[in-house]
């Protein structure tokens, strides 16, 4: 099953790396392709993010020299920028604990086993 | 238990949503709002909206540096020593 928070980059799938490790080799190839299509698949993302940050960048700094923003207000975009992404990084953490999902079945069973 | 886990992540995104209105009013819509209204008092002068949070970046990297030096310096000193 694969568990994905809202954060970028992280990702956990089990059912990927447990095709990878069996014999048969058909499996294993298509797992490593589907790793493959997995990481070009980042790649894109991370390049789709890094084009709007530029974008964003270009716009300040055009608001900046059109003299539209007074200079002093020069360093209040990236402040404000990375507040908000740890704002969004703790928000994605208390999301996810809150719909942590307990299995109250299992418990019991892996109780029983010990 | 979980309802600890429920409490602590409801606890660590309120305080987060909390912390993100309060940074954005006070950094976009502040600006925009005449010196008289009375709101201004809820908000402490600009400049500081600036070195609040740099000010925080740079504790948060330094204790981070601190932490892992004394981590570091405590495992050579077991390798040393065993």
């Amino acid at each position: 099953s694969t568990f994905f928070l809202p954060l970028p980059f992280i990702s956990v799938s089990g059912d990927d790396r447990e095709r990878a490790t069996t014999g048969n080799q058909r499996e294993a190839q298509a797992a490593g392709n589907s790793i493959k299509l997995n990481a070009t698949l980042k790649m894109k993302h991370i390049l789709k993010i890094m084009a709007l940050l530029v974008a964003v960048a270009g716009i300040w700094i055009s608001l900046l020299e059109t003299s539209v923003v007074p200079h002093s207000y020069t360093w209040l975009l990236p402040v404000y920028l990375v507040v908000s992404l740890g704002c969004y990084g703790l928000l994605m953490v208390g999301i996810g604990l809150m719909l942590f999902p307990t299995c109250p079945q299992e418990a019991s069973l892996l109780q029983r086993l010990l | 238990m979980e309802l600890a886990d429920k409490a602590v992540g409801f606890l660590l995104s309120a305080v987060s949503l909390s912390i993100f209105s309060y940074y954005t009013f006070w950094v976009i819509i502040l600006p925009f709002v005449e010196k008289d209204h009375f709101v201004h008092g809820y908000f402490l002068p600009q400049e500081y909206a600036i070195l609040i949070p740099v000010f925080a970046g740079v504790a948060l990297l330094s204790f981070l540096c601190v932490f892992v030096g004394y981590v570091t310096i405590k495992s050579n000193k077991k390798k040393k020593s065993a």
